[in-house]
């Protein structure tokens, strides 16, 4: 399932002056079900409180999740089946989603601070606050990237193709095979997801189903 | 042919039903106490809809209307309310409620004034129906649907009893991996369950193209072309005459579907 395709990168620029330092590190802040951290040659158990280091791998398995604490750049919660790349933490972090899906919520980033997630498919760059990405369908060649915000304003830019869109607060869209783009709108499916990262304000767990992004032709009946 | 139809009475009904109908079918017997097809050119018919969308259950509302005959009178009307379930990914269920008017049965054939039949003008009798439907669907490849609707259908004003079979096929041409357009050819049969001579009163096949504006607004355009065979009435049955008259005619038909999701 790991995609070793090119490189989507969904980047956060703020332009504010003023840097403080991310610490270099992570943590596992929540955890359900099996979760997994692979460190060089070694897997290890992940648990709440576990420390994260650049290049780490974590994994969820099914009906899984966790939560992770990026440094100071914000938090991160993985849905079940997701595989998630470590690739740096600090002033610019930068994440790689090989599978599954992933919510983002980045605090205000400053000066030369920056959030990247990376997907093997496309190309994109974003800017935005909490917004979630995830694999959809293979229908061609490559899968299909959903990506919806639900609080900032995110940019998406496929360099290849010269193509950039921006998606408000509240749209989505699809990045066909990876490589096009779809108009932003809202997508009822998207009300289902489950933006809360905090355990002590209740069910964290997303269990929206991604088939639902998908026009459902056995519902297309008008008379 | 009156002494014909004496020997014919003596015959069991369907028999006789037949060789009438076989008569009639050969041109050999038009009599006046028959109804004639009117039909010169199509029938127009109209619709509006309004079909929500919440999940597992979906909401029905339209009203419509149709131009008939040769003189394309405004005369059928209906409304239709009701709601489906889909209780399974592959099978819809679902009860509705029609108020209508100006629909036609058999023995709105009716005899006036010395020698002059005609069909008896319904566009203010109202009728209530209630219908029960299930649509199994399943997906043909990427792109297709094919259905099977099944309908009971009970007339609450005159107790007609129908049951439609509707097998069809839709097919959808998919743009960003949502329909743009779909096409829908599908052939309805409409059984009567307690009334009419004939059990298929109505069939025929009917060719619909449904264009998605929006999320939100969908536009069809449709055409059918409709068997109906009438029996006989109670006033020519007291005329001494029995029938069974096929009416073919095309159906012109356009519509406007509104379709939220919540």
């Amino acid at each position: 399932m790991l995609m070793k395709s090119p490189v989507f990168l969904l980047l956060l620029f703020f332009t504010v002056a003023a840097i403080p330092a991310a610490a270099d590190k992570g943590s596992i802040v929540y955890a359900e079900g099996e979760v997994l951290v692979k460190r060089g040659s070694r897997t290890l158990s992940g648990e709440i409180g576990s420390d994260l280091h650049p290049g780490d791998l974590v994994r969820t398995g099914p009906g899984a999740l966790a939560v992770l604490e990026l440094g100071e750049r914000g938090q991160v919660k993985l849905r079940e089946l997701t595989e998630l790349s470590l690739d740096s933490l600090g002033t610019r972090t930068s994440v790689t989603l090989n599978r599954g899906g992933l919510f983002s919520r980045i605090k205000r980033l400053f000066g030369t601070e920056a959030y990247e997630v990376k997907t093997p498919s496309a190309v994109a760059g974003v800017r935005g606050t909490e917004f979630f990405v995830a694999y959809g369908r293979k229908i061609e060649d490559e899968y299909d990237v959903w990506l919806c915000v639900n609080e900032g304003a995110v940019e998406v830019v496929l360099p290849a193709e010269g193509a950039s869109v921006i998606v408000e607060e509240g749209e989505g869209i699809n990045i066909l095979g990876g490589n096009r783009l779809t108009d932003p709108k809202f997508y009822p499916w998207t009300k289902d997801l489950n933006w809360n990262m905090e355990p002590d304000r209740g069910n964290i767990k997303d269990e929206t189903d991604l088939d639902a992004a998908y026009s459902d032709l056995l519902d297309q009946d008008y008379d | 042919m009156t002494e014909v139809c004496g020997r014919m009475k003596r015959m069991k009904k369907s028999t006789v039903l037949t060789i009438c109908f076989l008569l009639l079918a050969t041109g050999v017997w038009g009599g006046h106490h028959t109804p004639e097809d009117e039909g010169i050119g199509p029938d127009y018919q109209a619709r509006i809809a309004l079909l929500t969308d919440l999940g597992d259950w979906n909401t029905h509302f339209d009203i419509e209307g149709r131009m008939e005959d040769a003189g394309r009178e405004f005369r059928y009307r209906s409304m239709t309310a009701g709601a489906f379930w889909r209780a399974h990914r592959n099978l819809k269920v679902g009860a509705l409620y029609r108020l209508q008017a100006g629909a036609r049965h058999d023995d709105d054939w009716l005899a006036l004034d010395g020698n002059d039949w005609a069909w008896k003008d319904s566009r203010e009798r109202y009728e209530h129906l209630f219908m029960l439907d299930a649509t199994p669907r399943f997906l043909l490849g990427r792109s297709g649907v094919a259905a099977a609707k099944l309908r009971y259908e009970y007339n609450m004003t005159n107790n007609q009893q129908i049951i439609l079979l509707r097998p069809g096929y839709t097919w959808f041409h998919m743009v960003d991996r949502e329909p743009r357009w779909n096409l829908s050819l599908n052939y309805a049969l409409y059984f009567s369950l307690n009334f009419g001579d004939s059990v298929l009163y109505e069939s025929g096949p009917y060719l619909s193209w449904l264009y998605h504006l929006s999320d939100l607004i969908k536009v069809e355009v449709r055409g059918d072309y409709i068997t109906r065979t009438w029996s006989s009435s109670e006033d020519s049955i007291a005329a001494g005459d029995t029938y069974l008259m096929e009416d073919r005619r095309i159906v012109l038909g356009v519509g406007i579907l509104l379709t939220p999701r919540f």
